[in-house]
């Protein structure tokens, strides 16, 4: 490292400025840089710009620049709609649900693989649980189907078997706020299982054996050794996912329920009613207004999420 | 003495005996819509309307497959995956590779301010309106580069990659600066072969995301059949499916021949065997998925 310094300040550099002095010695470095950087500026950033359309009556012709600036207009029709309150309901109210369901379930699944004496079969069970993980949203779509529908598992055959009333499950709204959590528990929960087993093989397993010198039995040991040592990385997990609360998953709440207008109220979320506004109604007014909310509560919560991070641990923290 | 230890054996023989019950249970109830499905692709369209098919074909047949793939449409579209699939892995690799050897140089002062750039759009994005229209003025619409391009540098793969290529020794590129190497040529011919280990983690995840994507087809490449990909194609399959049950015209969405339809093939048959298709890639490569998964994710958790 230092030899390289040494090589570096050689050199003869004429430049007084500090950033074209550094871009003269790491030309290179800079020629690299800019495609990927120009790209992301344009995909990522200048959109943000684009946010401002939440403001104006916005119109193709005019674009983005000249359409004619409306106030607050468009967030006094989305507030003055039962859509907002529904809609922010139910994506605060999944969240939490997942976040709490994921946690426990990851946890007690981790804990139950570890403790399983074959490590053969606690391996097979590991890639089975996490294979919905890389299975697309769409695919997932058609296996809830294939149980939920008219002629599907649970209305050809376990309904019958147990003598229950069959459902017609894509109209009838009640069933969702159960229905979606399960389906992301089975496709998600492979992730945080792997998540929560790489934590659980970082701990030195001396205290293990102390502690059964000590008389603890397996019981014991989870609860004095193993859940403590992962309580920094659940509280992580989980401060980041608050930070995500706004928003959620797209794929899950547009394709599973399948587009069902009359499973709307429980299952329509900020994502998907942005997306329903900018396709069926054209209605770009109402809808930028609704991805601006979302876009700037968003922010507000990483930021805060990030705060808790650092509080918790340095290295976790995203910027 | 001895009793206190058998004692011990005993609970945690029940223990353990629960704990693989448990899971059983678990693997069963993960497994179970897939495996129908399979069954479900491979059995004769008119059998399955009779119901009863669980875990293996009644009357096997590999009609439904051969309807899927005698169309045009499916095959254009699983073309337009695995093109999309391997181009967008391929470039992906290169500029996240590039852009993360500059971040890893120590001396290149504005890293730190660049990684931020990137990570920060991890968590920020502008919303879904101001991409699309950003992509409409792009003119990118319908357009084959919208799959690739928007996508190309990945904050999460450019981290990992960033904390590999900071494990190799300083005194490969420093030796080979003093041999009068360009930084350019420092990364193609030293620093990029020694990642080959990460970069088939990276790899895996960019082409299962690029394979597994739907939205993009939806949004911008809706107008342009011949652009339509296979989750796109089975996504209209099972739109179709809530509003007509159980019509065996509707086959005709994929373009499967009318006569061919009503004889042997059915809509569920179809959606069974389009989604067999359109996860089987995913299944060849989970075996290296999964091991290279757990690598990545503990890579990746590091941010700066």
């Amino acid at each position: 490292m230092s030899n390289m310094n040494t090589v570096l300040e050689k050199k003869p550099i004429k430049f007084k400025s500090g950033f074209l002095k550094e871009l003269s010695t790491n030309k290179a470095l800079f020629l690299m840089i800019l495609p990927p950087f120009i790209l992301v500026f344009i995909n990522y950033y200048l959109p943000m710009f684009g946010a401002i359309i939440a403001f104006k009556n916005f119109n193709y012709e005019d674009g983005f620049l000249k359409s004619p600036w409306s106030g607050l207009q468009n967030f006094e029709f989305l507030f003055k709609t039962k859509d907002a309150w529904e809609i922010t309901r139910n994506t605060i109210g999944y969240n939490l649900a997942f976040i709490v369901l994921n946690l426990v379930i990851a946890v007690t699944v981790a804990l139950i693989l570890n403790e399983l004496r074959s490590k053969f079969l606690a391996k097979f069970f590991q890639s089975v649980i996490f294979l919905p993980y890389f299975l697309s949203w769409v695919v997932v779509a058609y296996l809830v189907y294939s149980v939920l529908s008219p002629n599907g598992l649970y209305n050809m055959s376990i309904a019958p078997m147990l003598n229950l009333m069959p459902i017609d499950w894509y109209t009838a709204p009640e069933y969702w706020p159960f229905i979606l959590p399960v389906v992301n528990i089975w496709k998600n929960i492979g992730y945080g299982i792997v998540l929560y087993l790489a934590g659980i093989t970082g701990i030195d397993p001396e205290y293990y054996e102390a502690a059964v010198l000590d008389g603890a039995n397996k019981i014991q040991q989870i609860k004095a050794i193993t859940i403590p040592f992962l309580v920094p990385l659940m509280i992580v997990t989980t401060l980041m996912a608050l930070g995500n609360i706004f928003r959620s998953d797209f794929g899950l709440f547009y394709q599973v329920p399948m587009q069902q207008g009359l499973l709307q109220p429980t299952t329509g979320v900020l994502d998907t009613y942005i997306y329903n506004a900018l396709i069926s109604s054209g209605d770009l007014g109402m809808s930028s207004a609704a991805g601006f909310y979302q876009s700037v509560v968003g922010f507000i919560l990483v930021l805060l999420a990030n705060w808790g991070v650092g509080k918790i641990s340095e290295e976790h923290k995203i910027f | 003495m001895i009793k206190s230890i058998k004692r011990i054996n005993i609970g945690d023989m029940a223990f353990n005996l629960f704990n693989t019950v448990f899971m059983l249970l678990l693997a069963v109830v993960t497994l179970y819509p897939f495996i129908n499905t399979i069954a479900v692709s491979f059995n004769d369209g008119m059998d399955t309307i009779r119901g009863g098919i669980y875990l293996w074909p009644r009357v096997f047949s590999l009609q439904n497959y051969k309807a899927v793939f005698i169309t045009g449409t499916v095959f254009n579209a699983f073309f337009i995956s695995v093109a999309r699939t391997v181009l967008a892995t391929v470039l992906n690799i290169f500029f996240t590779t590039m852009l993360a050897y500059t971040l890893s140089r120590r001396e290149y002062v504005f890293r730190k301010f660049i990684t931020v750039v990137f990570v920060m759009t991890m968590y920020f994005n502008a919303g879904i309106i101001p991409n699309y229209l950003l992509i409409r003025d792009l003119h990118l619409m319908n357009n084959f580069l919208v799959y690739v391009v928007p996508s190309l540098v990945a904050a999460f793969n450019l981290i990992v990659i960033r904390t590999y290529i900071r494990t190799l020794p300083d005194s490969l590129a420093e030796s080979a600066k003093i041999d009068g190497a360009g930084d350019f040529r420092i990364f193609m011919q030293i620093i990029f072969p020694l990642c080959m280990p990460v970069l088939a983690t990276v790899a895996l995840f960019v082409a299962v995301g690029s394979w597994n994507s739907w939205f993009d087809t939806f949004l911008y490449c809706s107008g342009r059949q011949e652009l339509s990909t296979l989750q796109y194609e089975l996504m209209k399959l099972l739109a179709s499916a809530t509003q007509t049950n159980n019509n065996p015209a509707m086959a005709n969405a994929v373009g499967v021949d009318a006569q061919t339809a009503r004889n042997l093939v059915t809509p569920i048959s179809i959606r069974a065997a389009i989604t067999i298709v359109a996860s089987t890639p995913i299944l060849l490569v989970y075996p290296f998925l999964q091991k290279h998964f757990v690598v990545g994710l503990s890579v990746g958790s590091v941010k700066e």
